[in-house]
């Protein structure tokens, strides 16, 4: 089955009950998110289990505000909640070294496969930017959201996504250049 | 590099992304559960903080309403039990050991007054007793002491005195039972060779002497050895504060039995007596009154407890002090609450002892 279309599906149903926030409505609405905000949380932490952790802890902030009808765009409300949770996450040292000091998969994987290489090039050039440029590269180039998009869901200016943006783009380009053409 | 291929790039990227499992459903509900009961539990103790206030405030109401009829009548505060209007039956907590602040809002919690007595913050004497029945609305009084330093309560009356037997000669075990027998419910520190039996070895040495008297939660002390003869009298640990260490209370600086105990430790009773008014920088003719003395256990300090007054007939009241003395180095020295040195023959002009 298309995960779109279930998306879509799952989104249809939740348009039907937008007014309903009981408990199964919020079940309806992880199952609908939940892979778009791991995958965010993936990219911007590049660990699968610290971004299951931030998932989980953006949609437990979540809930209580979406159920008292505080939250009007749950999809922006839950991007924000992840990048949040990982920006606090990466502040606390421990966490960091515990991270820092884990030795990546990539780091065993022999040179000649390239689109590994090119994967963990890509990972340790985004996690070399600051928090607030890896989410803003993130919604801009993977999910392809609007500068307008992401100055809402970052809650920050449009000027800002910019300048973010154009930094972490040039560090990318910087850090994936270094591949040939052949390696991809 | 183009937008393209940086979005190409990040999508092979997230395809790492951990599969569909219900681990993160599973999590995302135990936060939540812990959220909840995270804010069950504030809100309770908010709860019982708002209700606790507002019974504080109602009582303190209540209290001081109370104190402000009787201003009305031309009184300062009360400080002996009175009827009131509502002649309720209170029984008194316990507020020894409490700060000032503290006793009064447990006692205005109860419905009862306070007046203090003494310089200090913390209480170590009620009258009314913990436990007694008292009217609604009548005064407690509280003895208090310094915060800091030592402080040592008052003197019992007669009834509650019990003179020291003579534990020489006794084993420790028959010493011990006699001493539980008279009542002594205090401390008991038995200095004895390790590995003698208690049955075998025998006291050769006490203190408090035979034939004081003491109260009966006051520590005893007992010095025992396997072989008396062969004991060291008196211990090597032990000083002699004299005879009737509690029979120092309420002696005059003036009083020739002074002679004989504080030359040795305080050099005069008058340089005691300029020592302890000179900390409180009064005035050199004020008469100071050593109440009592206790020596501590380790008997490398003792309690001082000084009254100064304002007038040779007691006529003005003054204040209660209570100060450390201290040996160090085999020299005796007066401190305060704050452990400042009391200088028995000046300072100097770097602020040192002479």
């Amino acid at each position: 089955v298309d995960g779109t279309a279930v998306a879509r599906g799952v989104d249809a149903a939740l348009g039907e009950r937008a007014e309903v926030r009981d408990d199964q409505t919020f079940a309806a609405l992880f199952a609908a998110r939940r892979d778009a905000i791991v995958r965010l949380a993936y990219v911007l932490t590049g660990d699968g289990h610290l971004a299951e952790e931030a998932a989980a802890d953006a949609f437990a902030a979540t809930y209580p505000r979406w159920k008292a009808g505080k939250v009007d765009d749950p999809d922006a409300y839950l991007r924000r909640a992840v990048v949040n949770q990982i920006r606090g996450r990466f502040r606390r040292n421990a966490n960091r070294r515990r991270f820092e000091q884990r030795p990546h998969a990539a780091t065993d994987t022999p040179a000649s496969d390239s689109g590994v290489a090119e994967r963990d090039l890509i990972r340790s050039a985004l996690l070399a930017l600051p928090i607030g440029q890896r989410a803003v590269v993130a919604l801009r180039f993977l999910e392809d959201r609007s500068e307008a998009e992401t100055a809402a869901v970052l809650g920050i200016s449009t000027g800002t996504v910019k300048s973010q943006a154009a930094r972490g783009l040039e560090h990318l380009r910087a850090a994936v250049g270094e591949l040939e053409p052949g390696d991809r | 590099m183009d937008d393209t291929r940086v979005h190409d790039a990040l999508e092979r990227l997230a395809a790492d992304a951990p599969p569909s499992s219900d681990a993160v459903w599973q999590r995302t509900q135990q936060r939540i559960a812990r959220r909840r009961r995270t804010r069950v539990l504030v809100t309770g103790a908010l709860v019982v903080a708002l209700l606790g206030g507002a019974v504080g405030v109602i009582a303190a109401v209540r209290s001081n309403d109370d104190g402000n009829r009787v201003a009305a009548n031309g009184n300062e505060r009360p400080t002996a039990p009175r009827t009131t209007a509502r002649a309720t039956s209170v029984t008194v907590p316990n507020v020894v050991g409490f700060e000032v602040s503290g006793a009064h809002e447990r006692l205005a919690g109860t419905g009862l007054l306070t007046s203090t007595t003494g310089p200090g913050r913390l209480v170590y004497a009620q009258n009314p007793a913990a436990g007694a029945t008292a009217e609604r609305g009548s005064t407690v009084v509280l003895d208090t002491c310094p915060p800091t330093g030592l402080c040592v309560p008052p003197m019992p009356r007669a009834s509650a005195v019990i003179a020291v037997p003579d534990f020489r000669g006794m084993t420790v075990t028959a010493a011990d039972a006699e001493r539980a027998r008279l009542g002594f419910d205090g401390g008991v520190t038995i200095e004895k060779y390790h590995g003698t039996s208690r049955d075998h070895t025998k006291v050769f040495w006490q203190d408090p002497p035979p034939g004081t008297l003491r109260r009966a939660q006051d520590d005893v002390r007992m010095w025992a050895c396997p072989n008396t003869e062969r004991c060291v009298s008196p211990p090597q640990d032990f000083i002699d504060f004299g005879p009737n260490a509690v029979a120092w209370r309420s002696l005059p600086m003036s009083d020739p039995q002074w002679s004989a105990f504080a030359p040795r430790k305080f050099g005069t009773p008058d340089a005691l007596a300029r020592a302890v008014v000179d900390m409180f920088d009064r005035a050199p003719e004020s008469p100071g009154r050593v109440t009592y003395i206790v020596p501590n256990k380790n008997a490398a300090s003792a309690a001082v407890w000084v009254q100064i007054r304002n007038a040779p007939d007691d006529s003005v009241e003054g204040a209660d002090y209570a100060l450390g003395l201290v040996r160090r180095n085999g020299q005796w020295s007066l401190h305060d609450g704050r452990s400042r040195a009391i200088c028995l023959r000046g300072k100097d002009s770097d602020n040192n002892c002479l």
